[in-house]
C-alpha cells in the first residue's frame, strides 16, 4: 500500500507538468495580453512592460523560466496587482478559501448523505419526494441565483447576516450565507448520488440475505446498506472537495469573500499569466491529491480493492 | 459577467419573497432611515463606500483603474486640484507661472507634509515625474508626460539592452527640475495650455524614494487621509492625515469595501452597510419605482462617452472608401429610443465627442437621426464606394458579457430596417476583442472613453488625432490635427474652446464614429450623507472630496 | 405423508453447542415468541401449512399472478422439493413464506401460512423478524452476490447468532468458527476475517449454509442453492445440506428447476407451473408415474445414462403463459400434446391419483380421462 501511494504521488508530478504545459500554451495562444486596456498603453510602454516581465522572450524560454521558478516556490509576479507577487495573492486568500470550502464540504456531507439515505429508504413516499425536490432545486438552481436570493432575503430584508465580508470564527455570522450558498449544489449532488446508490444497494442480493437473517432494520441499513452505498459516493467527494477548497468564483464574488476563487475568472480576463498558472496548478494538484486520497480510502472501505 | 443580466429579476423576486414573509425594515417603527436628530447621539463620522474590487495598485505611478484612483484621490494630493465646478485651483502648488512661449511652467509650492511628518519638497515631484517616465516602471499613464522635454527620447530606450546607469542618466534629461525646495519647473516641447490639468492627476503626486505601496503598513500619504488598514480583497480603511495642511477634514474614517458583484453591492447599500451605492442598469427601473429609494437617487453628468467607430484602417473597406456610407449608418440610429430602451433611460444623447460639463461641449446635432436621408446616403455611398449591397458583409464587434448585447442588437435592427442590410454582431471576450481592434478592426466596433481630466484635449487629441493610439478608427484628417495643435497653444480657455469646436465640427463632418450616449451617474446616497461633492470628473460619485463629507445622525 | 414418525427428533434438533436454553432468547419479545412457539408445537401436527396462498406483483403492465392459490404442507424434519421452470412461482412461494417479497410491487393478497402453529401473515414486522434467521434459514441461488462484499464472513455468520441468540461477540465468533468447520471450511478460525471475494463460489455457498444454520432453524429454505455452481461442487453442496439437515433435524424446502436433484434429495415434490401446483406426491410416485404432461416433460428433459448416444435432449415446446390475467383454461393447455377441448374451457383441480398424497391437476389423467 505504501509503495502504491508513493508511486501515485510520483505520478502526480508528470500530470502537473503536462497540465502546466497545456495551460501555458493555451494561455499564450489566446488572443490579447496582459497590457490590453480600453485606453491603450503606448507601444513603448508595452515594449517596456514585456521586457520587465520577460514576456519578450521566446515562449519556451518563458515556460522553462516559469517551471524553474515554480520548483523553487516562486510563482512569479502578478501583472494586474503589480505591487504583489502571485505567492502573496495565493497565500493571502487560500486560507479563507479553504476554510469556506471545508465548511461547505462538511455541511454538504452532513446534510447530503442523510438526505439521500432517507429518500432511498422512503422510496416513492413523501420524504423521498421532498428530498428529490430539494435535490432538483439544488442542482437546477445556478449558484449565483441561490446566492443572490439568500443575500436579498437574509441580509437585506431580515438583516440577519452581513451582505459582504468574511471574518472567519471572529465573526461567525459572516460565514453563514457563503457556506450555505456554496453547499447547496454539493448537498443536492451528494443526496442524489447517495439516493441512487442506496436504491441500487436495496436491490442487492446481500441485502435480501441480511433481511432473511432477521437482522434489525437499523442494522440492515447501517451495516449492510449505507457502507456499500457510500463506496460510489466517496468517488465524487474527492473532486468535490478539490472544487470546494480551491474556491468558487461566484460565491466569493457575490459575498465578497477575500479568497482566491475569484481569480479563476478575473485572472483569465486580465491575462494575468502568473495567477492563471498558479490557480490551474492549485486546482490540478488538489484534484490529483484528493483523487489519491479517495483511492486509498476506497481500499479501506471496500475490501475487494487492494493496491500493490 | 455573464450572470449579471438576470440579477435584476432575481433581486426583485427575492424582495417579493421577502416582502411576503417579513416586515421590511422601512416599516419598523424605529426605522433607521428616519433621521431623528433631536434625540440621537451624534453620528459616527464614518463613510462607507464600495470600490468594486481590490485596487490593482495603490502606487500612484502605476494606478490606472477606477478602484485605485478612488482611494488615491483621498490619500494623495497633486500640484493643482479642482474646485467643485472643476475649475483648476491650487493644490500643493499655491500658484504657477507659464512662460511667455508657453513651454515652461513654474510651480510655487505651499507648506505641505506627508503623513509621516516629512515636508513635501520640489525634489519629490522631480523624483515622481522621473519615475512616471522611467521605462523600467512601464507605467500605464506615462504618456501624460509626452509633452515634457526628453520624455519621448526616454521612452524610446530599449530596456532590453540599456543598462540601469544609462537609463538613470537619460532620466536626468527629463524637463523637470527643482531650483529650490519650493519651486518645481517643467519644460515642455511645445506650448500646451492643457498641461496644468496633467498636474492634477493622481500619477503626478509627490513621492520620495523608498516609499512602498503594497500594504497599509508603511504607506505614506500626501493627501487628506491616510491608509490605516488594507485587508486584501476585503476592505481598506482611511483615517485623517494629522499632518494635512489643506482644507479641513470632516470625516473621521472612510471604509472602502470591495464588492465585485454590482447586485451584491446594491444589496449591501439596501442593508445599510454602504452609504453610497451604485445601481446596475437592470435595477434602475426598480429603484425608480421605489418611493424610498428613488428619493435617494443622485443623477448628474459624468465625462464619458459610448460610441461605435468605423474601420477606416483597411483602405478597401466600405467605410474607408465612403464618407456617405458612414453618415448613412449614423443617420439610421434613433439614439433617444436606444438610450430609453437599452440604458433604462439613463444618459444623454451624444451627437459629438466632448461631453456636457467639459469646456467645449457643443449641443449641435451634426448628424441628425433621419431614416430617409440615411437611405439616400446609403445608396449614394454604395456608388461612391463602387460596391453593391451584396459586397458589404458587414460585422459589428463588441466585447461580450458586459451588457452590450442589447445595444448592438438595437443597432443591427435599425440598420436592417433602414437599409435591408444584415450586419452580423460578433461578441468577443475582452482581451481577444482588444487584440482584434489593434490588428484588424471590425467594420463597426464598440468602444467607450472617460475623462482623465476635464479638458477637451483629453477627448479630441487623445481620440481622433492621426497619431493617437486610441484612434482605433485610423481616422486621420490633418486639418483636424492642425486645429488641435493651435488650440493647445492658446492660453485663454475661450480661445481654446473655439478651436476645439472647429476641430470637432470638421471631425463630425467626416463621421468616423457614431457618438451614442454621454454618461450619466445614477447613484444612491443615504440621506445622512452630507456635504458630498459630486463632480462630472468623478468615476465614483464624490471621490475628489470624500474628506469633506459629514454624517448626520440617523 | 410424513416421513419422520418421531416428532421428538425434530423438536429442536441436537444443540450445536451446550448453550443453556435461556441464552437463546435475548429480548422480552423473543421470549414471548419462544413460549408461543413451544406451546404451538405441542398442538400442531405440521411444521408448515400453506393454504390458498396467492402472491401478486403490481407492475406497469398489469397484475402478475406469480403465486396463485397454492396450498401444501410440510412436516417437521421433512425435505420438500418445489420443482418447475423459471418464473413458475417457486422462489416467490419461498419468499412469501418469510414475507420477503419486495413490496411494492409484490403483495401477498390472500391465503394463510401457519408455521409451527403461528399464523405468519398476522405477525407484526418485528415478530416476523424474530422468525427469520432464527426459525427459518434461507440459502439463495447466487453465492457470489448473496454475501455482503464489505463484511468479513465471520461477522456475517456471527451477526445472526448475536441478534437472535443474544450471544456476546466472543461467543458468537466461537459459534461462527464451529459452523464454518461444520460446513467444511478448513482452518475456519483463520478464515473468519476473510472477505467473500477471497472464497470460491462453492466455499461461499458453504458460508451461506453456515449463516442459514447459525441459529439452528426449524426450516431451511434453499432456493436453487446449486444452480450457480460447477457440477462437481453441486453434489458436495447438496450432500452438505442433506447431512446437516439430518443432523440438526431441520426441515428443508429445496427449490430447483432440476427434477433430478429434487429426486435425489427430497421426500416429496411439488411440481409448479405458471403459479400453480400442478402435481404433488412422494418422490417415487412423481418420478415413476407422473400424472401430468408437464411433469413428463420435465422428466424427459433430464439427461439419462440409458439414452442412445447422440440423441438430442427433449425439451418442452413453447413458453409458459403470461401470468397477467390468466385465462380460465388449463395453464399448460397451449403446450400440451394431449390437449382436449375441455382443457381449453375450464381449469382442472388438483385431484388424487395413485400413491400417498399423490395429486395432479389434469383432466386427461383423471380416472375417466383420455391419457392412461
Amino acid at each position: 500500500m505504501l509503495g502504491y501511494i508513493i508511486r501515485r504521488v510520483l505520478w502526480i508530478i508528470p500530470v502537473l507538468f503536462v497540465v502546466s504545459l497545456i495551460t501555458f500554451s493555451l494561455m499564450h495562444a489566446a488572443p490579447g495580453g496582459p497590457w490590453d486596456r480600453e485606453k491603450k498603453l503606448s507601444a513603448s510602454t508595452i515594449a517596456h512592460l514585456n521586457e520587465k516581465y520577460g514576456l519578450s522572450d521566446p515562449i519556451h524560454i518563458q515556460y522553462l523560466s516559469w517551471v524553474g521558478n515554480m520548483v523553487r516556490g516562486d510563482l512569479g509576479p502578478s501583472y494586474k496587482y503589480i505591487d504583489r507577487s502571485v505567492n502573496d495573492i495565493v497565500a493571502d486568500g487560500i486560507g479563507t478559501t479553504a476554510h469556506l470550502g471545508i465548511m461547505a464540504f462538511l455541511l454538504s456531507v452532513i446534510l447530503g448523505i442523510p438526505l439521500g439515505v432517507i429518500a432511498a429508504l422512503r422510496h416513492n413516499k413523501i420524504p423521498d419526494y421532498l428530498a428529490t425536490f430539494v435535490s432538483v432545486i439544488g442542482i437546477a438552481t445556478p449558484s449565483f441565483v441561490a446566492a443572490i436570493l439568500l443575500l436579498v432575503f437574509f441580509s437585506v430584508t431580515l438583516r440577519w447576516f452581513p451582505t459582504h465580508g468574511w471574518d472567519g470564527w471572529a465573526e461567525p455570522d459572516t460565514m453563514v450565507l457563503p457556506t450555505i450558498a456554496l453547499s447547496l449544489f454539493p448537498i443536492a449532488q451528494i443526496a442524489r448520488f447517495t439516493r441512487a446508490s442506496m436504491l441500487e444497494v436495496t436491490r442487492k442480493d446481500y441485502v435480501r440475505t441480511a433481511q432473511s437473517k432477521g437482522l434489525r432494520e437499523r442494522s440492515i441499513v447501517v451495516v449492510h446498506m449505507i457502507r456499500n452505498a457510500l463506496i460510489p459516493v466517496v468517488t465524487i467527494l474527492g473532486p468535490l472537495l478539490a472544487f470546494l477548497i480551491t474556491g468558487s468564483f461566484i460565491i466569493e464574488t457575490i459575498f465578497s469573500v477575500p479568497g482566491i476563487g475569484r481569480y479563476y475568472v478575473t485572472s483569465i480576463g486580465q491575462r494575468d499569466y502568473g495567477v492563471i498558472m498558479a490557480m490551474t496548478m492549485l486546482y490540478a494538484a488538489a484534484i490529483a491529491v484528493l483523487n489519491l486520497v479517495v483511492d486509498v480510502l476506497y481500499a479501506y472501505i471496500d475490501p475487494r480493492i487492494r493496491y500493490s | 459577467m455573464w450572470f449579471k443580466k438576470s440579477m435584476g429579476a432575481l433581486v426583485a423576486l427575492g424582495l417579493v419573497l421577502a416582502a411576503c414573509t417579513s416586515p421590511s425594515s422601512s416599516t419598523e417603527p424605529s426605522g433607521s432611515t428616519q433621521p431623528s436628530a433631536s434625540q440621537a447621539p451624534p453620528a459616527e463620522q464614518v463613510l462607507r463606500v464600495d470600490i468594486g474590487n481590490e485596487p490593482p495598485s495603490l502606487d500612484p505611478t502605476q494606478a490606472t483603474d477606477s478602484a485605485s484612483i478612488q482611494v488615491l484621490r483621498s490619500t494623495t494630493f497633486p500640484l493643482a486640484y479642482f474646485d467643485e465646478e472643476l475649475s483648476v485651483t491650487p493644490g500643493i502648488a499655491d500658484d504657477w507661472d507659464v512662460s511667455a512661449d508657453g513651454t515652461e511652467i513654474t510651480f510655487h509650492l505651499g507648506d505641505y507634509k506627508y503623513s509621516n511628518g516629512e515636508d513635501i519638497v520640489a525634489d519629490d515631484f522631480v523624483y515622481s515625474w522621473q519615475r512616471l517616465s522611467d521605462p523600467r516602471e512601464a507605467a500605464g499613464y506615462s504618456y501624460v508626460m509626452a509633452d515634457v522635454v526628453g520624455f519621448n527620447e526616454i521612452s524610446a530606450i530599449d530596456t532590453a539592452t540599456a543598462t540601469d546607469a544609462e537609463i538613470d542618466a537619460a532620466l536626468q534629461t527629463l524637463g523637470v527640475s527643482a531650483p529650490d525646495p519650493k519651486t518645481f519647473v517643467v519644460k515642455l516641447t511645445h506650448a500646451a495650455s492643457y498641461f496644468v490639468y496633467i498636474a492634477t492627476l493622481w500619477v503626478t503626486v509627490p513621492q520620495k524614494a523608498g516609499m512602498t505601496w503594497g500594504e497599509a503598513d508603511g504607506y505614506v500619504s500626501s493627501g487628506p487621509m491616510v491608509m490605516t488598514e488594507w485587508n486584501h480583497n476585503s476592505n481598506i480603511v482611511l483615517e485623517p492625515n494629522t499632518n494635512w495642511n489643506g482644507d479641513e477634514v470632516k470625516i473621521a474614517r472612510i471604509e472602502f469595501s470591495m464588492i465585485d458583484d454590482p447586485a451584491a453591492s446594491l444589496a449591501a447599500y439596501e442593508a445599510d452597510e454602504l452609504d453610497i451605492g451604485g445601481v446596475p442598469t437592470q435595477e434602475i427601473p426598480r429603484i425608480q419605482d421605489d418611493p424610498e429609494l428613488s428619493a435617494q437617487v443622485l443623477e448628474g453628468a459624468v465625462l464619458s462617452i459610448y460610441y461605435f467607430g468605423f474601420d477606416m484602417k483597411d483602405p478597401n473597406g466600405p467605410f474607408a472608401k465612403s464618407k456617405l456610407l458612414r453618415r448613412a449608418f449614423s443617420e439610421a440610429i434613433d439614439k433617444e429610443t436606444m438610450i430609453a430602451t437599452t440604458f433604462s433611460g439613463i444618459g444623454l444623447v451624444a451627437n459629438s465627442l466632448v461631453p456636457p460639463g467639459m469646456p467645449g461641449y457643443q449641443a449641435d446635432e451634426f448628424i441628425p437621426y433621419n431614416v430617409a436621408q440615411a437611405q439616400a446616403d446609403f445608396a449614394a455611398g454604395l456608388v461612391e464606394a463602387g460596391l453593391t449591397e451584396a459586397d458589404l458583409n458587414l460585422q459589428v464587434g463588441y466585447n461580450s458579457g458586459s451588457n452590450h448585447e442589447d445595444k448592438v442588437d438595437f443597432l443591427v435592427e435599425q440598420w436592417r430596417t433602414a437599409f435591408g442590410v444584415e450586419v452580423e454582431a460578433v461578441g468577443l471576450e475582452w482581451g481577444a476583442y482588444l487584440t482584434r481592434l489593434n490588428e484588424d478592426p471590425f467594420d463597426i466596433f464598440r468602444l467607450g472613453w472617460g475623462a482623465d481630466y476635464p479638458h477637451p484635449n483629453n477627448f479630441l487629441t487623445d481620440l481622433i488625432s492621426c497619431a493617437s493610439g486610441n484612434n482605433n478608427m485610423a481616422y486621420c484628417n490633418p486639418d483636424v490635427d492642425a486645429l488641435l495643435l493651435q488650440a493647445a497653444v492658446k492660453k485663454d480657455l475661450g480661445e481654446q474652446v473655439a478651436l476645439y469646436n472647429q476641430a470637432q465640427e470638421l471631425m463630425m463632418a467626416d463621421a468616423p464614429l457614431i457618438p451614442l450616449r454621454f454618461g450619466q451617474r445614477f447613484t444612491l446616497i443615504k440621506p445622512w450623507v452630507q456635504n458630498l461633492v459630486p463632480t462630472s470628473q468623478d468615476s465614483s460619485t464624490g471621490e475628489l472630496f470624500y474628506y469633506k463629507v459629514t454624517i448626520a445622525s440617523h | 405423508m410424513s416421513v419422520s414418525d418421531d416428532p421428538s427428533r425434530v423438536a429442536g434438533g441436537p444443540a450445536l453447542t451446550d448453550l443453556p436454553d435461556d441464552v437463546s432468547v435475548a429480548t422480552e419479545e423473543g421470549r414471548r415468541l419462544a413460549e408461543q412457539l413451544a406451546d404451538n408445537r405441542r398442538h400442531a401436527r405440521k411444521l408448515l401449512e400453506v393454504r390458498n396462498l396467492s402472491t401478486h406483483f403490481y407492475t406497469r403492465d398489469g397484475v402478475v399472478h406469480a403465486v396463485d392459490d397454492v396450498s401444501f404442507e410440510l412436516d417437521y424434519g421433512e425435505t420438500l422439493g418445489i420443482v418447475g421452470e423459471s418464473g413458475c412461482g417457486k422462489s416467490v412461494t419461498a419468499l412469501s413464506l418469510t414475507r420477503l417479497i419486495a413490496s411494492p410491487p409484490g403483495k401477498i393478497v390472500s391465503g394463510q401460512i401457519i408455521f409451527d402453529g403461528i399464523d405468519v401473515l398476522k405477525l407484526s414486522n418485528e415478530e416476523m423478524r424474530l422468525l427469520r434467521g432464527k426459525k427459518i434459514g434461507f440459502i439463495f441461488q447466487d453465492p457470489m452476490t448473496s454475501l455482503n462484499p464489505t463484511l468479513t464472513i465471520g461477522y456475517q455468520i456471527a451477526e445472526s447468532a448475536k441478534t437472535h441468540l443474544g450471544l456476546s461477540r466472543k461467543a458468537a465468533d466461537d459459534r461462527a468458527v464451529e459452523l464454518l468447520s461444520k460446513v467444511g471450511i478448513p482452518r475456519s478460525r483463520e478464515r473468519m476475517g476473510d472477505y467473500p471475494h477471497q472464497f470460491s463460489g462453492g466455499m461461499r455457498q458453504r458460508v451461506m449454509i453456515a449463516i442459514a444454520l447459525a441459529c439452528d432453524p426449524m426450516l431451511l429454505l434453499a432456493d436453487e442453492p446449486t444452480t450457480a455452481l460447477d457440477v462437481t461442487i453441486q453434489a458436495q453442496i447438496l450432500e452438505l445440506i442433506r447431512s446437516l439437515s439430518d443432523e440438526f433435524g431441520t426441515a428443508v424446502i429445496l427449490i430447483t428447476h432440476d427434477l433430478g436433484i429434487a429426486a435425489g434429495m427430497c421426500h416429496r415434490i411439488n411440481v409448479m407451473y405458471a403459479g400453480r401446483i400442478v402435481e404433488t406426491g412422494l418422490v417415487d410416485d412423481i418420478y415413476e408415474a407422473p400424472r401430468m404432461p408437464y411433469a413428463w416433460g420435465l422428466l424427459d428433459s433430464l439427461p439419462r445414462l440409458d439414452e442412445v448416444k447422440g440423441a438430442r435432449l427433449r425439451t418442452i415446446e413453447g413458453m409458459p403463459p403470461d401470468l397477467i390475467d390468466p385465462t380460465s383454461e388449463c395453464r399448460f393447455a397451449v403446450r400440451c400434446k394431449y390437449v382436449h377441448d375441455r382443457c381449453r374451457s375450464e381449469e382442472p383441480e388438483l385431484t388424487p391419483r395413485d400413491g400417498e398424497g399423490h395429486m395432479a391437476r389434469c383432466f386427461g389423467t383423471e380416472p375417466e380421462g383420455w391419457i392412461q
